[in-house]
């Protein structure tokens, strides 16, 4: 699998000689406590912070002359705020981007109206952003970012203001744009949720990439998140804990499987 | 005592003062907004500082507050956070410590209703362990009500003794009775919490244990019934 953003020896305040490779196509998570870090590095990634020479993604290396080159490669997404949007109504938010771009109204419109789709969220694209409520504001922020077709989506803690149906729902479209377009998703998150989603985990603390693993660690060595601000979602807890007591004996991500084996 | 909330939406609202109430439903957020005011303090999910440094931020909300220094100190401390952030700049901290800087506010102010929108937001274990151990001794120690609105069943179950359902209409009971109602569930569009899914899953096996709030009473349960 090739590699499509790498950080080389990163030094930053309280980051030294950090190293990150994140390969196309997968759906990683950055998880880690707070003051682990995370921010920081969101912020470095994308740009916000710009370093010289130590971020790499797509083959273009970051600095001061490459910063707006680079941008196009990435969508960021931040939680929604007060400044977050620079246009009244939808439509503007959606289009103007496209245009700032060079694509012509018609292409952008198609674009537009794709990634509504795709988000089952066509309904918006006539309202005020007024009207819109927190959680469409944020869907609007995260398909913004994704309308230029950039090569690696960075969400930076932006799935938890939704109920567990909602983020599903959310994941379902962002895991059909990396199947469609390749596209490389980096969430930051300072919880597992949404964790059996993920192709890759890599946990941070204290400025450190402690490790990079998949979610079957959670089964393995519960620990390991603990020990480091990370709580385990139920389901994995609850298949360790009846491990202990050899009420099962496999791993499951499934509530009704593991019920029905039980009690069969 | 009961806290009788007015609104236009709504009409009259009596809800049982000196608890943690779960707000819940597509109108939650609306309703969170309109009795926002007099004598609540507001923990938004957005960020809404004014001023640019912390300790400006602590002095802008309350400049004459009697030994606010000393009531710093102890929230400062719950959070192990040392002096120094006082100092900070409010653009320059995390997520999770804006967060923080907010429930400090929360903790030291003299308000009678405390309103929380996403409790748990931004933040990771170990904080949400001293948030909930705060919460409820607020609750003991001053009296004050606590109304939490959030998405996610998991955290109202966890931390709410009654729930607000909020949609077209309201619906006001206690935690387990809405939590273990389906059709309840269904007519506000909300999630059953995991560990109410699973005593559900067993119940559809005939296997008939009470709803817990905690994992480790539900293994004890589950053993003896294997």
């Amino acid at each position: 699998m090739d590699t499509i953003l790498e950080i080389n020896n990163l030094n930053y305040q309280d980051f030294h000689n950090l190293n990150l490779s994140i390969k196309k196509g997968q759906f990683y998570f950055i998880v880690g406590a707070n003051k682990s870090g995370k921010t920081t590095l969101f912020r470095i990634i994308s740009s916000l912070i710009v370093t010289n020479n130590v971020v790499c993604c797509d083959n273009l290396y970051l600095n001061c002359d490459t910063r707006k080159t680079y941008i196009k490669k990435i969508g960021v997404v931040e939680r929604v705020n007060k400044y977050s949007f620079n246009y009244k109504n939808v439509q503007e938010e959606m289009l103007y981007p496209l245009i700032n771009l060079g694509y012509s109204t018609n292409n952008a419109y198609k674009r537009i109206k794709e990634i509504l789709n795709i988000f089952n969220l066509s309904s918006i694209l006539d309202k005020r952003i007024d009207n819109l409520n927190f959680k469409e504001k944020q869907l609007l922020l995260i398909m913004i970012s994704l309308l230029h077709h950039p090569k690696v989506l960075l969400m930076d803690n932006v799935l938890d203001i939704f109920s567990v149906s909602e983020r599903n729902s959310v994941i379902v479209s962002l895991k059909k744009m990396i199947k469609d377009n390749n596209l490389t998703i980096v969430n930051f998150a300072s919880n597992l949720n949404n964790i059996i989603d993920s192709d890759q985990i890599i946990i941070l603390t204290n400025f450190k990439i402690i490790k990079e693993t998949t979610y079957n660690e959670i089964y393995n060595n519960d620990k390991l998140f603990y020990d480091n601000g990370l709580e385990i979602p139920f389901i994995f807890d609850l298949v360790n804990k009846l491990k202990m007591y050899n009420i099962v004996k496999n791993n499951y991500i499934n509530m009704k499987d593991m019920v029905d084996d039980i009690w069969p | 005592m009961a806290l009788i909330l007015k609104n236009d939406l709504y009409g009259n609202i009596r809800i049982d003062s000196n608890k943690i109430i779960g707000v819940m439903g597509n109108s939650y957020v609306k309703f969170i907004h309109m009795i926002k005011g007099n004598n609540c303090f507001y923990i938004s999910k957005i960020d809404e500082f004014y001023t640019n440094k912390v300790d400006n931020e602590i002095s802008l909300y309350f400049k004459n507050k009697e030994n606010l220094k000393g009531d710093i100190e102890i929230v400062l401390n719950e959070f192990n956070l040392d002096n120094s952030f006082l100092n900070r700049s409010i653009n320059d901290l995390s997520n999770g410590e804006k967060r923080l800087l907010k429930y400090v506010l929360a903790f030291i102010s003299n308000n009678k209703i405390i309103i929380i929108d996403e409790p748990y937001l931004d933040l990771d274990y170990n904080f949400k362990k001293k948030i909930k151990s705060l919460l409820q001794r607020i609750i003991y120690e001053t009296r004050k009500t606590i109304i939490i609105g959030s998405s996610d069943s998991n955290v109202i179950y966890e931390l709410c003794s009654n729930i607000l359902l909020l949609d077209k209409m309201y619906y006001y009971d206690k935690t387990i009775n809405i939590f273990s109602n389906k059709d309840i569930l269904n007519k506000y569009h909300i999630d059953i919490p995991e560990i109410v899914k699973f005593v559900d899953l067993m119940k559809e096996k005939n296997i008939l244990i009470d709803y817990s709030y905690d994992i480790r009473d539900l293994i004890k349960d589950v053993y003896k019934c294997v």
